[in-house]
Parts: structure tokens; C-alpha cells; sequence
């Protein structure tokens, strides 16, 4: 074989096709962009034998229709013969239902081998596969295989260094005439207009399906291959057959069914409902059940992230002797501030960040692999359907209780980008953990405990109108008919977590994250620590402060004075840097320095209340409040939403549509409550 | 014959045909419900998504998309 091989994976969502890819390639990834579309391009490779691999992980989908652009793209690539072999993913455990991919490549003549995923859960739930038997029928490589286990890959690995490999097409013999006899005289009348040899990579039976259809991509690759007469005769003859996805794909699932016979055995006790799921998927306990495990997932992902945030939490302790001793060796002073403070804060906070998505990774994808996260999207599908969306969004919003971030990832649960953007756009309603530090000492400074509790239930009840607006505004942007779709979704039968894959995993999670977020962050810190220097160590002299009383008429508008406003823009370097502004104003250190001290331990509260109080009445406290928990989320939440929907322009607007909304509100609530106090 | 969404948890049957738009019938058809497939109702709880067996998985279809497909029930289903 060459030197340099193309494979590209190709299967269904939860075919464990993520794993087999971090496992091949490991930290050799890119992640780039298809041209032209917003779906995210997955390319890696590995060495092996002395030759270099190279894999395309393509887009999960459910077929190669063209439903939505992952499709599109999918099936572009597989026709473009750029790949020397398709991989397709097949889940051993759920087979008849998986094969439809390979169903709906038949009549691909682009080489593929088939990889019978998850033998292991198949075994679990008493069912076995002949591969060999597979094998035989189909006429290409059939790999009976475990992904999450590496004994594996030895198998994988000599099917690749095979020749014939490369040489494996499946015929499309068997399905045509399914097709044949489904559709009588039309399948013959059809065929006979289309090229003898089919066009590109494609038979005429899989183009004839296609046609039938409905598929819009494939009626313009004809289009463009057969003369204006044929064409119309084409459309004429395709209007007269109603129904035809369902015809076809009932052909399908024939042709499947004749490939399995002999080949799978199943225990008929397998099919019935686990013990687990009666009380799971029950009415009556479903949700409750499923919230209780979604909160113990989240203190869980702060317990295991915790070692990480600890390390970063102590970096800033290392300012004060780092900026002594450069002061005491003649750096500039401008320079060690920058250093000791803008710097290793945003390390800090970088490495903070990263400790919780590890944990929230690594938790949120144990409930995904053992099975459970499809319950908790049926229990709440209703709740979320209110949103325009569906059951498989609730992820990304719990996932943001802890952190916004982490809601971001979370969204590539979802199909498609317009569903992915408007779950974004609305996770970003949902408070991070950090939000509830400033709020809970602002509000108890003012109004008691009896008052904060109220002005908590004031926001979760505000929060759900700003949900069902941005829900409007955003909905109606992002979401097609064909994203606004109900659920349809598998719940995959429970079984055993794979630690390895999960572990490396939310590794590569996390590196991604603290590759991406450790260059602004920085820059952000850098400005931040420039605006707020001042020669003297006294706040009052900064460009912060006097651009901050500058403005202070116009933001006062708002119910926010200076001080408050600079507490407002700190919260978009992290919800935390709020407070360790409001510390810094009113113990006139440097705002930065207290900035970062906010990640060591909580600055003196009774110090900043006290301070507050003084400085604030109740209206301008309320107004506050209110800008600060509606404000968008932190900037590395912004960058982590322009990394996953591949766009700019849309995070950016709907982050200042989110600033927007916050002076808005706090505007109104302190006309308001200038009426009460 | 009569709407998936009519039948009860426990029964099961035929999938008679699917209507709906080409796009829900392809997204439909890829999960596994043709017609001529069998399929046996798990729950059907009102205000949500109905569960069924399908073709050896376990599905949740939207309650409305339910009345799209027709189905025959019998009694070994």
C-alpha cells in the first residue's frame, strides 16, 4: 500500500464512532471547518507500519439523505474518492436498526469495510453476531469490534495493511432488485433514463432511490448528467410515486433483514424493558429522578475537577513574591503588574475553567455512555419543546448550572447547527455556578437573607421570559422547518461504562478548551490590568476610574455608578471578577490584583458590604444585580460558542443582545424600585 | 388500522404506511419505522414522546409525529 492512506469514519450518533477516533488518532487531531458549511470538520491521523493514516471523522448522522447539512457534506466527501476506505460504524447491539447507513450506501462504489461496534453491550444483552457469515453475504470486510477496548485494533490494523481492502465494494445486486420488484415498470422506466453506468460514484438503483426520495442534492447531480428530456420524463415519472422514503427504506430494511438471517441471534428476553427504566421513564417519577441525578452529576463534575481548580486557585498566591523580587531586581513596575497579576491570572482562571470541564466531561459522558443521558431528553422533551426545541437540548442547559462552557460543548449533542446555535443562545440564560457569589453577597448586604431569597426566585422567574424572548427572537433565526422537527431518538439498552475512552476523552476535552481559552483570556487580563494601573496603587488614578466617572451619568440611567459598572464589565473575564472589582474600588487596590486574589478565597465580604452600603442605595444595589446575573457570559463562554457553531457574527450579536438585555432590565428595575425605596 | 398514537402501551402490530412531509418521512424511515415493520408500544403517556420497539431499538418518537403513521394492531404484537 501507499505511504499515505485517507480513511474516513461513517456512522450513526452513538456508534461509538468518537471513540474510535480519539483512540486512533489520539492528540494528532485538527478540527477545522467543512467549506462553505457551518459543520465541523474532524481530520487526525496515525502511524502504523511506517505509513501515515490519515482519518476524517465525518458528521454523525442517521443516513445519507440530505436532511441537513452534516448529510450533505457527509456524502459529498464519501463522493468525492479523497477517502481510500469508508469505515462504517455499525452498533452490534442495536444491528438491524444501525445498518441502514450501510444500507444507504449500497450503491456507493466507493470502498468501504464494515465495523460491527460494541460487541461487548451486544454480548451483554444476549445477543451474538456472525460476522463471517455478514462477511460472506455483503462482499467487504466485516470487523466484529469493541472501540473503547484497545486489544482491538490489532484486527483493525491488519484489515488496513490488507490490498484487497481497498478494492471492497458492496454490491448493489441484491437491493436493486428489491427495488425492482417494490416498484415494478417505474424503477425499470427510471433506470433506463439515467446513464447506463450510473453517474460518478453512484449506481443507478441508489440514485433511483434517491429520486424517489425526494432528495434535492441528488436531483441536481441528475440534472446535471442527463439531457433536458430525460430530466423532465425523470421528475414525471418520479411525481407519480407518493411515499417513496418510506418504500424505499422498507426495501432497506428487507435487504438488512436478509443480511442478518442466520447471522444474529438474539435471546428474546433481551427486548424487555430494564427494572431501572419502569421508574426512569415513569410519569410519575421520571423527572424527579433525573433532576436528582443531574445535580449529583454536577457537585460530582466540582468534586472531580476540583484538584485542578485547587492548582489554579493557588497560582495567584505566587504574585506577591514573584512581583517583590522583580521589583527588587529593577523591572518596571507597568511590566510586573502584568506579569504577577494580568498573567498569572489568566492561567489561573484558564486552569479553573478547565478542572470543571474535565469533570463536567468526564460525568456527563459517563451518563451519556452508560446509557442514561437519552432518558433524561425523553423525561424533559415536553419542557424543552416549549423552547422550540427538543428533549436532546436539556444537556446543554444543565450542563451550564456549572459552567456556560461546558454548555457550549455540550450542545454537539444536537443535529444540527441551527438547533446547536438557538441551545446556545438560550443556555446563556442560565447562571453559572460563579453567579451566585455576587449575588448572594450583594443582595444579603441589602436586603437580608428573607430578601435575598426572594430576589433569587424574582431572577429563576425573570429568567423564564428572557427564555421564552430569546426562545422568539432566536428561534425564529436559527431553526427551519426541518430543525424544528420533533424527537426521534434511540435510548440505547444500559450497559457498562468504557473508563478508558471516557478518560481520554475529556482529556482531549480539556486541552482543547485550555488551548483555546489561554490566549484570550490573557489578552483580556492584559487590557484589563492596563486600565485599571495607576502609578500611585490608588484606583482613583486608573483610566478605569476616570473613564468609569466619565461615563457615570449616562450608566446611572441604568441604576449602576461607576463602581458598579466596572463591576458589570469585569463579570465578562469570569463571573468571580465582579466581586474582586467591587473589592478593589472600595479597598483601593488595584482592581486587577483583586481580580485575581477573588480566585485564592473570597476578599473580605463583610469589608465590601459595609463599603457597599455606604456607597449604594437599595434601587442602585437591585439594578446591579440585575445587570450583572442577566450580563452575557464570560469571554472564554463566547470564544467556546464561536469554537463550536464555527461563526463569529452569531455569537457576537447575541452577546450584545444579552448586554442589551441586561441594562435593559436593570434600567427597568431600578425606575421601579426608585418608586418603592 | 388507526394513528400510533392510539395505541395503548403493551400492544403492538404493523406499520400500515407513514405520511408527513418527505423530510419526516426520510428522518423516520432511517430510525427504522417502514411500513410492513412490526412494532410493539413501550408507553404512551400523554404529553410525552410516545416509546416503541422498533426493529431491535428502543425509540422515542414525538407524540404528534404519531399521528403520521398508520398502523395495524394485533393481538402478538
Amino acid at each position: 500500500m501507499d505511504n499515505t492512506m485517507t480513511i474516513a469514519l461513517l456512522g450513526q450518533p452513538n456508534s461509538g464512532k468518537s471513540t474510535f477516533y480519539n483512540a486512533l488518532t489520539g492528540a494528532r487531531q485538527h478540527v477545522g471547518n467543512w467549506p462553505g458549511k457551518t459543520v465541523e470538520k474532524c481530520t487526525g491521523s496515525f502511524r502504523h507500519d511506517g505509513n501515515t493514516i490519515n482519518v476524517v471523522d465525518l458528521p454523525g448522522t442517521y443516513s445519507l439523505a440530505a436532511n441537513s447539512d452534516e448529510e450533505i457534506v457527509t456524502r459529498d466527501y464519501i463522493a468525492s474518492g479523497e477517502a481510500n476506505l469508508v469505515c462504517l460504524l455499525a452498533d452490534a447491539s442495536q444491528l438491524e436498526r444501525s445498518l441502514f447507513m450501510l444500507a444507504d450506501y449500497a450503491g456507493i462504489r466507493v470502498p468501504a469495510a464494515l465495523i460491527l461496534n460494541m460487541m461487548d453491550v451486544a454480548t451483554q444483552h444476549g445477543k451474538s453476531v456472525n460476522a463471517k457469515a455478514i462477511e460472506s453475504k455483503l462482499g467487504i470486510p466485516v470487523l466484529p469490534f469493541v472501540a473503547s477496548d484497545k486489544k482491538n485494533y490489532g484486527s483493525f490494523y491488519d484489515l488496513l495493511s490488507q490490498r484487497d481492502t481497498y478494492q471492497s465494494i458492496i454490491s448493489d445486486e441484491a437491493l436493486a432488485s428489491l427495488y425492482a420488484r417494490e416498484f415494478g415498470d417505474s424503477y425499470q422506466n427510471i433506470t433506463a433514463l439515467l446513464p447506463n453506468e450510473g453517474i460518478s460514484v453512484y449506481e443507478n438503483s441508489w440514485l433511483f432511490a434517491k429520486l424517489v426520495e425526494r432528495d434535492p442534492v441528488a436531483e441536481g447531480i441528475i440534472k446535471d448528467a442527463v439531457d433536458e428530456v430525460s430530466f423532465k420524463k425523470l421528475i414525471a415519472l418520479r411525481d407519480a410515486i407518493p411515499n417513496g422514503s418510506s418504500r424505499t427504506g422498507n426495501c432497506k430494511f428487507q435487504w438488512i433483514d436478509s443480511l442478518l438471517e442466520g447471522a444474529l441471534n438474539t435471546e428474546p428476553a433481551s427486548l424487555s424493558k430494564s427494572g431501572f427504566d419502569h421508574l426512569a421513564l415513569s410519569k410519575q417519577g421520571g423527572k424527579w429522578i433525573a433532576a436528582g441525578i443531574i445535580l449529583t452529576s454536577l457537585i460530582v463534575s466540582i468534586l472531580v475537577g476540583y484538584p485542578l481548580m485547587a492548582v489554579g486557585s493557588m497560582l495567584p498566591m505566587f504574585g506577591a513574591p514573584l512581583s517583590n523580587w522583580m521589583l527588587s531586581v529593577g523591572v518596571h513596575p507597568l511590566l510586573v503588574s502584568l506579569i504577577s497579576e494580568a498573567l498569572l491570572t489568566g492561567i489561573a482562571f484558564t486552569i479553573m475553567m478547565c478542572g470543571y470541564i474535565f469533570g463536567a466531561t468526564l460525568v456527563f459522558g459517563f451518563i451519556e455512555d452508560i446509557g442514561y443521558m437519552a432518558r433524561v431528553s425523553y423525561v424533559y422533551d415536553g419542557t424543552m419543546r416549549k423552547l422550540g426545541l427538543h428533549g436532546k437540548a436539556v444537556m446543554p442547559f444543565l450542563v451550564s448550572f456549572g459552567c456556560n462552557i461546558a454548555g457550549s460543548s455540550g450542545s454537539r449533542v444536537l443535529d444540527s447547527w441551527g438547533q446547536r446555535m438557538t441551545a446556545i443562545a438560550m443556555s446563556w440564560v442560565v447562571p453559572c455556578g460563579s453567579t451566585w457569589a455576587v449575588v448572594g453577597l450583594v443582595s444579603t448586604v441589602f436586603f437580608g437573607v428573607p430578601g435575598a431569597a426572594a430576589i433569587i426566585v424574582a431572577l429563576f422567574a425573570i429568567s423564564l421570559l428572557h427564555l421564552k424572548l430569546t426562545a422568539r427572537i432566536y428561534g425564529k433565526r436559527f431553526l427551519s422547518d426541518s430543525d424544528r422537527t420533533g424527537l426521534i431518538m434511540e435510548l440505547p439498552p444500559y450497559h457498562k461504562p468504557h473508563w478508558g475512552a471516557l478518560i481520554k476523552t475529556s482529556l482531549i476535552r480539556m486541552w482543547d478548551a485550555f488551548k483555546r481559552a489561554i490566549g484570550i483570556v490573557t489578552l483580556i487580563s492584559i487590557i484589563l490590568c492596563l486600565l485599571s494601573y495607576s502609578g500611585t496603587g490608588e484606583a482613583a488614578n486608573s483610566i478605569l476610574y476616570r473613564f468609569g466617572s466619565a461615563i457615570e451619568p449616562v450608566t446611572l440611567f441604568f441604576g449602576l455608578r461607576w463602581q458598579t459598572f466596572i463591576a458589570w464589565l469585569a463579570s465578562w473575564m469570569g463571573k468571580e471578577g465582579s466581586l474582586g472589582a467591587l473589592a478593589s474600588i472600595f479597598n483601593g487596590g488595584s482592581v486587577m490584583s483583586a481580580v485575581a486574589n477573588m480566585s485564592i478565597a473570597s476578599p473580605d465580604s463583610n469589608a465590601i458590604g459595609a463599603a457597599l452600603s455606604t456607597t449604594l442605595n437599595k434601587p442602585e444595589a437591585l439594578a446591579f444585580i440585575v445587570a450583572f446575573y442577566f450580563n452575557m457570559p464570560c469571554i472564554m463562554a463566547l470564544s467556546s460558542a464561536v469554537h463550536e457553531t464555527h461563526s463569529l457574527k452569531w455569537p457576537l450579536r447575541i452577546a450584545l443582545y444579552y448586554i442589551g438585555v441586561s441594562l435593559l432590565l436593570a434600567c427597568v428595575v431600578y425606575h421601579l424600585a426608585l418608586l418603592v425605596f | 388500522m388507526m394513528k400510533l398514537s392510539q395505541v395503548k402501551a403493551g400492544e403492538g402490530g404493523q406499520v400500515l404506511a407513514v405520511g408527513g412531509k418527505p423530510e419526516f418521512q426520510r428522518r423516520i424511515t432511517a430510525v427504522g419505522i417502514t411500513p410492513g415493520g412490526r412494532f410493539s408500544v413501550v408507553k404512551n403517556d400523554a404529553k410525552y414522546p410516545m416509546l416503541l420497539n422498533v426493529r431491535s431499538t428502543m425509540l422515542a418518537v414525538n407524540r404528534s409525529d404519531c399521528e403520521e403513521i398508520m398502523v395495524e394492531v394485533n393481538a402478538n404484537g
